[in-house]
């Protein structure tokens, strides 16, 4: 069974950019002399999420929303495993796959085929299951005459298209993604829309972002709301 | 133990900092016409004009001594890059590392595995030389060699490894080990032969790297003792500070 437990998890992010409370001298220098040089600059924290907690069981879908800033993506970091919290525990059973950043590993100096390629290793694909994953993303993005073109000379649809039908082709059993449904002009936005459904039914828990009032409706069962770090669970 | 097991977990993605590594090194030598054969040049050109050079200087013969420096340098670059390129290797892959979840491991395997491979570009020079100049080669030397090359590189993994940790959390330690390595570069056995050194002796012993160098080069009893001992101390301390960090490392990007 899969599921995601989140027990009293909170996530404060240290702020590194004051260059006296990381720099190597700082740290020696005050675990040598013994006092606190730098206390108040150390202490510079974002509370990303403030004491969550929530049971995420097979068969939810989850419509995430929020003000920008307010953890959304945090959250959605935490759950696909990206992180650990920094307070309290989170539990996830299953296999977990993330659509955060669409153009993850997308390399501008490398053709399309050799993405591809590159992308199959990085799922730990054989040499066979590379050769297949090839054939399905150029056949969906329609970029069989383009394979051999770097994808720096892509226009920007072309590369959505490529990373798109990568980032979609491994079917997990908990998927998360932030506010990406459909990519490219109007005949590839229902060929997107389809692929992106296909690969939400097949999963068995769905954590989405968005901020659209429609694509919730459509896909989700249940919402949370987050407020400054706070979850608010919320009827959909 | 957590350690020990995302090594292993690491070690059985060899697809995945493979690719990795191989697609660092094609990009880097994308539409040039020699490709990856420009690393096998560019050591040709340097051991040659340094092997004139100091062949007079150490009043050396020249064949002999290109010979030696062939096989120096290419070991050398191999710790070298393999050091100076893991400190900075989680820090490039931010977009990876904040998208899924990774072993952080991967990517220090990747680095060294991307510098074994231009090793092998540098070392043809070598038996291409040791072809010719060498008269016996016995099958003896050659197998300690290669597991001599075999103990190096599970050696640099646990020393990469802490690099990439030590770098993320602290940006100041790139700037520090490209200093150090410059300054261990002159002080191992690469220019100059051990002998050489004289009442020196005791700086090839707290240098593990030129410790390596005399291992691969000729094999030493008292070298392999060392070198055990270094390398226990690396990978318990690596060990213990990736269970104690390993947790932290995302909030360090």
């Amino acid at each position: 069974m899969n599921k995601i437990e989140l027990n009293g998890v909170s996530v404060l992010y240290p702020v590194f950019e004051n260059p006296k409370a990381r720099s190597l001298k700082n740290v020696l220098a005050k675990r040598i002399i013994g006092g606190n040089i730098y206390e108040e600059n150390s202490k510079n924290y974002i509370r990303a999420l403030d004491d969550v907690t929530l049971d995420i069981k097979s068969g939810d879908r989850y419509a995430i929303t929020g003000p920008n800033g307010s953890g959304k993506s945090t959250f959605l970091r935490l759950v696909a495993g990206c992180m650990e919290p920094t307070h309290g525990l989170i539990n996830r059973v299953g296999k977990i796959s993330s659509l955060l950043n669409l153009s993850m590993g997308l390399d501008g100096d490398l053709t399309g085929l050799e993405n591809i390629e590159l992308r199959g290793g990085l799922y730990n694909f054989t040499k066979k299951e590379i050769k297949k994953f090839e054939e399905d993303v150029l056949e969906f993005s329609e970029l069989e005459h383009f394979a051999n073109i770097p994808v720096y000379q892509y226009s920007s649809g072309m590369s959505l298209r490529l990373a798109f039908g990568m980032s979609t082709y491994v079917a997990p059993e908990i998927l998360v993604i932030d506010e990406i449904i459909s990519v490219g002009d109007l005949d590839f936005e229902k060929k997107s829309k389809k692929r992106i459904e296909d690969l939400m039914n097949r999963t068995n828990i769905l954590l989405l972002a968005s901020h659209s009032k429609q694509i919730r409706e459509d896909y989700c069962n249940k919402q949370i709301n987050f407020n400054k770090g706070k979850i608010e669970i919320l009827k959909i | 133990m957590i350690f020990f097991f995302d090594f292993v977990d690491a070690t059985r993605k060899w697809r995945v900092w493979s690719s990795l590594a191989k697609f660092d090194i094609l990009k880097r030598y994308k539409r040039s016409f020699l490709g990856p054969w420009w690393i096998t040049l560019a050591m040709l050109f340097l051991i040659l004009a340094i092997g004139i050079l100091y062949s007079q200087l150490f009043k050396l013969d020249f064949a002999k001594y290109l010979l030696y420096l062939s096989i120096n340098f290419a070991i050398w670059t191999f710790m070298r890059d393999s050091i100076l390129e893991s400190c900075q290797v989680l820090i490039d892959a931010k977009a990876l590392l904040f998208n899924e979840k990774w072993n952080f491991l991967i990517f220090s395997f990747r680095v060294v595995y991307k510098n074994f491979i231009i090793f092998l570009h540098n070392i043809i020079i070598f038996i291409l030389l040791a072809i010719v100049l060498v008269d016996e080669l016995t099958l003896i030397n050659l197998l300690i060699s290669v597991s001599a090359l075999v103990f190096l590189i599970l050696f640099l993994l646990p020393v990469c490894i802490l690099c990439s940790l030590i770098n993320t959390r602290f940006r100041d330690f790139y700037m520090i080990m490209s200093n150090v390595m410059q300054l261990l570069f002159f002080l191992s056995p690469i220019l100059f032969n051990k002998q050489l050194l004289e009442s020196y002796n005791w700086l090839l012993y707290i240098n593990p790297l030129a410790l390596f160098i005399l291992l691969i080069n000729q094999f030493h009893f008292n070298y392999l003792i060392y070198l055990l001992c270094y390398f226990t101390f690396f990978t318990c301390f690596t060990a213990f500070l990736f269970a104690k960090y390993k947790n932290k490392i995302t909030y360090w990007l």
